[in-house]
């Protein structure tokens, strides 16, 4: 900031805490802060670091389930529409919730059996799913169960859709809405259906659930048909051991608390996680860069002649180099994780501007009475830095390292922006530099871009907050204007 | 307007400072570029593989005892050392890239071409050097103006509402202007489709030189308001708050008694003592900027030495991006010397030699 | 003989968080041409409010000014900030402050700050104006060569010489003068005090001479003034006052200066000096004077005259 303190002024722990709280800034400041801080701490304890970082990466097809670029759940409030939410039907849950029916019976005389499976399910909603999947669990040898998938809508219209052969034991998914076959027949079928040709092709979630008239003709007319849906899956199993079990998931376009992104992933992960992430960067980066700062200022101050000449020069030297370009250099050929760059964050910002003011109190004060004083009766130099300049330099120097550390958290945000930053790490700027590349500005996934602003928003204003109150505590020339 | 010779001294002293700094940067840049020599080491066994590979399938060598193609192998590994002058060690090869920085000598590209075609990153770098300039240029004028007015205006009216009112948002500068260029996408472009989301002109760019420069303003709208909205409530209230300090100096109030017209007070006695600190102030903010650029043209696609650098990052093309820091280590020693000029004119305790 | 200038009940009243201060609290005074009016009093009395009062540098909480002040015959209180800028300011009344050396404006040479003034009320020509700052430099004592000097170039005894300069340059009627050598060493302050009686004697100034510093106003004083708490407490000439003063604080003031040649024994005041927000009620200075009585501290004595021009504010009178 512009002045230096007025050196003299006595400080504690608590008239501090009073006097940040006297000024609405402070109260704001420390008011969402601590709100940041309580947050951190939940996150950390109920998303343990490690499981956090898996379930980032998503791995073993984690976030299969979920439906991609879902909004919150919360919107269906604000907006007042029925947005369509998951639903999954397991047939493993025969006999345990209802609307299942699964039958395998013997054909006599054969060692195949024959299976029958129908799901019942009501689609209330508003808005058509975005996806439509089955899941196949089968326990064969070598012969594959062969499948007849139907469906069956509120009109009672049985449609057939495929006859399919489970391709591979374990697990198999069938994406119903990109496959071609049951594409191309639902087309025939709702032309024939609605007595009209088509202009563009039909989405399979649209033609599976939509009123059959000619608003289906127009992804902008078409309507949800709601009602009760059925889906019957009938087969034959060739071996004798052999059993199958189908998950039918319905996806819809609305999830958890902070929706989701385009790989499935809950973004609740990344906004929780987020926080400890921001702040504990930005506040290190700020600490450690003013320590460093402290240490350079007094020696340059204290020791005087060929030190501080050099400190400054390189001071000089520090400013014009173009610290962000190194920045983007080092990230673009190093593989990066937080620490690394938090590391060449300091290391670039070593001799920073912030030295002038620290160093020139640290002159001021080396030139008063009481340290000539000091020196009069033996004092070493340590002692003196010690006991006398440290404590009167270390209050002007608070303001500064909590305002600046909203510089560093939207310097992290701004490098995963650009793609440099910790790929594995959940973080504002990852989740914003996601929306942006997966074209969240064209497309108006507005929650995906503004959850991880306004996270950022708010870290950022609640230390500037505080910081501007501290300042205005510190610097007692300010508080009079 | 009396010059003295300390002062060009001082300029001139200055100019070799900045220059060998920026020597200094261009060569770390270097050796960051090229991972200190392990690159070489890298291109060297992939050519070794690469060598293997083809005497190996080479119908001419391939039926040759071992020895007899390894000696062939090293014979063309060697070859090919020398013809990409991998065999002077990396430290010489160092500066001679060092050289060639500072004459500007800058290499081809690896991937990036400019839009005339030319794949000499001079020629990449110039092309879209202008379209920076330009946005950067405009942002810090209208910023200078804007704070120098409403500071002042502030400074007079300081303890009213405005005043308090602008006091209140200073925070909101914490918040670099990429940021709010976001949230200004979102909302003029995704919501309500008045502006354009980024680039320097329409698609196709209009012919007629007017309608085109109209695109390039429409287009510069968005940039320009990110950058101007982030350092706006601060900006303004640090100058205030600079006038006011200055407007309560002694020399004011002989001013006053002496019976001068206030608005001659304003201009010669607040004004203009207090232009070198906002011109320090300003062109710190300024210099501190030059980074911002890089993720702002990048959210504005706007197509200026900030996108190249982005481009450059994704496709790893060494050549453009050591390029660009070598033109931006240049900009920034130059943008000092300027400033120090400047100041040097306007405060006259620089100019008469008083250090 | 016509007053110079007739100062009549005159107030400044401050408005600051923690109250009103009333720095000029009905004070009254008056000038003679050729005279020089000390007007002494601790710090924080209200002495420099005074002179800002009469030039009308008003500060942005100015809570009450109300007042006559003539000046030549005509109340320039009257007077629209216009003309009083044109007309009052430097070319009748100009002012020395305190603190010379932040005086000055420090990215303008001396000379054109000197020259200033007569531009904009004279409407001199640069020529003509800078042949008036050559001859006023020079009658301080400066060579003229200094007028293209910056304030930084010079000592602290020639910017106050510059600044008396500056205030003498066109010709006003009176200077006043606020503590001018008070942060000047004593050899520079005599050279001072010499440079002000010289210019006094070869062009008739009148001066009003503000300092907490008695010992230094005897050398230049015609009539001195004596300022508490904001208020005038004592008027005398200079022979009768700094032989024998009035006022029971007055007195005290005159016996804790030091005299070089017989043995006196130093007297001091006790207490502090009074708050402007609140001061004591009746008699501003009953706390702390040995003469005190009952009366005293019940209603505040009126000015009376016990000899023609002197005038002493005490109930002992």
């Amino acid at each position: 900031m512009i002045y230096l303190s007025t050196v003299g002024a006595e400080y504690s722990i608590k008239g501090i805490a009073k006097e940040i709280l006297s000024y609405k800034s402070g109260v704001i400041g420390i008011a969402i802060l601590l709100f940041l801080i309580f947050l951190s701490i939940y996150t950390v304890i109920t998303i343990p670091y490690d499981q956090a970082i898996r379930m980032w990466r998503g791995e073993d097809r984690m976030w299969i389930e979920n439906p991609r670029n879902a909004v919150p759940i919360w919107y269906k409030y604000i907006f007042g529409k029925n947005i369509p939410e998951n639903i999954a039907i397991d047939s493993r849950d025969f006999g345990k919730k209802l609307g299942i029916v699964k039958v395998i019976s013997d054909i006599p005389g054969t060692n195949f059996k024959k299976l029958y499976i129908e799901f019942t399910f009501t689609y209330p909603y508003d808005d058509f799913p975005s996806e439509i999947n089955v899941f196949f669990f089968a326990k064969y040898n070598m012969n594959a169960p062969l499948l007849y998938i139907y469906w069956i809508k509120p009109n009672n219209r049985k449609i057939e859709l495929l006859s399919y052969i489970v391709r591979s034991p374990r697990e198999d998914i069938l994406y119903l809405s990109i496959n071609p076959v049951i594409g191309n027949k639902l087309q025939n079928y709702i032309e024939k259906t609605v007595g009209e040709e088509s202009e563009v092709f039909i989405p399979v979630e649209m033609a599976l659930f939509a009123v059959e008239d000619r608003t289906l003709l127009s992804s902008l007319t078409a309507k949800p048909l709601n009602g009760v849906y059925k889906v019957i899956i009938e087969g034959m199993l060739f071996e004798k051991d052999a059993d199958i079990d189908v998950r039918l998931v319905v996806y819809g376009k609305a999830w958890g608390m902070f929706g989701t992104d385009d790989l499935r992933r809950d973004l609740l992960i990344p906004i929780l996680w987020g926080t400890p992430v921001a702040i504990s960067f930005g506040l290190s980066a700020s600490l450690l860069i003013s320590i460093i700062h402290l240490i350079i200022a007094v020696a340059s101050g204290w020791y005087g002649k060929w030190v501080d000449s050099l400190i400054q020069r390189l001071t000089e030297i520090y400013m014009i180099i173009p610290f962000l370009s190194f920045l983007i250099l080092i990230a673009t050929f190093y593989k990066l994780n937080i620490v690394i760059i938090l590391m060449i964050i300091i290391v670039l910002n070593i001799f920073g501007g912030g030295i002038k003011s620290t160093r020139a109190l640290v002159m001021q004060i080396k030139n008063y009475p009481y340290i000539e004083a000091a020196l009069a009766y033996g004092a070493s130099s340590r002692r003196i830095i010690f006991l006398y300049i440290i404590p009167k330099i270390l209050p002007p120097m608070v303001p500064g390292l909590i305002s600046s550390v909203p510089g560093f958290v939207f310097l992290e945000a701004g490098l995963s922006f650009l793609g440099l930053g910790d790929p594995y790490l959940p973080t504002w700027g990852k989740v914003i530099n996601d929306a942006f590349t997966g074209g969240a500005m064209y497309k108006g996934y507005y929650y995906w871009v503004l959850e991880p602003s306004l996270m950022l928003i708010l870290t950022a204003l609640a230390f500037a907050f505080l910081g501007f109150a501290l300042d205005r505590i510190v610097n007692p020339k300010l508080k009079e204007m | 307007m009396h010059i003295s010779m300390n002062f060009i001294k001082f300029i001139v002293k200055r100019a070799i400072t900045l220059y060998i700094i920026v020597v200094i940067s261009i060569y770390i840049t270097i050796v960051v570029a090229n991972m200190g020599g392990l690159v070489d080491n890298f291109i060297k066994s992939q050519l070794l593989l690469d060598i293997k590979y083809r005497v190996k399938r080479d119908p001419e060598y391939r039926y040759l005892p071992p020895a007899e193609q390894q000696k062939i192998i090293d014979k063309i590994y060697d070859l090919e050392l020398e013809k990409r002058g991998l065999k002077t060690p990396f430290l010489i090869r160092s500066f001679i890239y060092l050289k060639d920085a500072l004459t500007l000598d800058l290499g081809r590209a690896l991937q990036i071409t400019s839009d005339s075609g030319s794949r000499q990153v001079k020629n990449i770098i110039l092309e879209r050097l202008p379209q920076t300039v330009l946005l950067f240029t405009t942002a810090m004028i209208i910023n200078f103006f804007l704070r120098l007015f409403i500071g002042l205006y502030l400074s007079r009216h300081h303890g009213s509402f405005l005043d308090k009112f602008f006091m209140a948002l200073s925070p909101t500068s914490v918040i670099p202007g990429w940021f709010y260029g976001l949230f200004l996408i979102l909302t003029f472009y995704t919501w309500l489709h008045v502006l354009p989301p980024g680039g320097l002109v329409d698609v196709p760019p209009p012919k007629d030189p007017i309608q085109y420069g109209l695109s390039v303003l429409k287009h510069m709208i968005l940039p320009l308001s990110s950058w101007i909205i982030s350092g706006f409530f601060l900006g303004c209230y640090s100058t205030r708050t600079f006038f006011l300090i200055f407007s309560t100096e002694d020399y004011v109030e002989v001013a006053k008694a002496k019976g001068l017209p206030p608005r001659l007070i304003e201009r010669r006695y607040i004004l203009k003592p207090t232009l070198p600190p906002i011109i320090t102030s300003f062109a710190l903010g300024l210099i501190g900027s030059w980074g911002g650029a890089i993720i702002t043209e990048t959210v504005f696609n706007w197509p200026g030495l900030g996108l190249v650098t982005y481009q450059a990052i994704n496709s790893f093309d060494t050549p453009v991006l050591v390029g660009i820091t070598v033109i931006y280590a240049y900009l920034l020693a130059l943008t000092v010397l300027i400033l120090d000029i400047i100041y040097g004119i306007v405060d006259p305790r620089i100019k008469v030699g008083y250090r | 003989m016509k007053k110079l200038l007739d100062v009549k009940n005159l107030y400044l009243y401050f408005a600051t968080r923690k109250g009103i201060v009333k720095a000029v609290d009905n004070v009254s005074l008056s000038l003679n041409k050729g005279e020089t009016l000390a007007l002494v009093g601790e710090s924080g009395c209200g002495k420099s409010s005074l002179a800002k009062a009469i030039i009308r540098l008003l500060p942005r909480n100015t809570h009450t000014y109300k007042g006559e002040v003539y000046l030549n015959g005509e109340n320039i209180m009257e007077y629209g900030e216009k003309k009083f800028r044109k007309e009052v300011r430097w070319k009748k009344i100009s002012m020395v402050f305190q603190g010379a050396l932040n005086s000055l404006n420090p990215i303008l040479k001396v000379g054109f700050q000197i020259a200033e003034p007569l531009i904009i009320h004279e409407n001199m020509s640069k020529e003509g104006a800078y042949k008036r700052v050559k001859e006023a430099v020079k009658l301080v004592g400066l060579h003229e060569a200094f007028i293209d000097r910056y304030p930084f170039e010079l000592s602290g005894g020639m910017r106050q010489r510059v600044v008396i300069a500056m205030a003498l340059v066109t010709r006003p009627n009176i200077v006043i003068l606020d503590e001018p050598t008070s942060a000047l060493d004593v050899i520079t302050q005599a050279n001072i005090m010499n440079l002000l009686k010289r210019l006094k004697a070869e062009f008739n100034l009148s001066y009003i001479y503000i300092t907490h510093d008695i010992a230094v106003s005897s050398e230049l004083a015609d009539k001195v003034a004596v300022m508490y708490a904001g208020k005038i407490v004592e008027i005398a000439s200079s022979e009768i006052f700094y032989r024998n003063p009035s006022h029971p604080y007055a007195k005290k003031l005159m016996a804790s200066v030091p005299t070089l040649r017989s043995e006196k024994k130093l007297d001091f005041i006790p207490g502090a000096p009074p708050s402007l927000i609140n001061p004591p009620r009746g008699c501003r200075f009953h706390p702390r004077c040995p003469n005190a009585m009952p009366i005293c501290r019940r209603e505040e004595p009126k000015m009376k005259e016990v000899e023609p021009e002197h005038f002493v504010k005490c109930w002992l009178y």
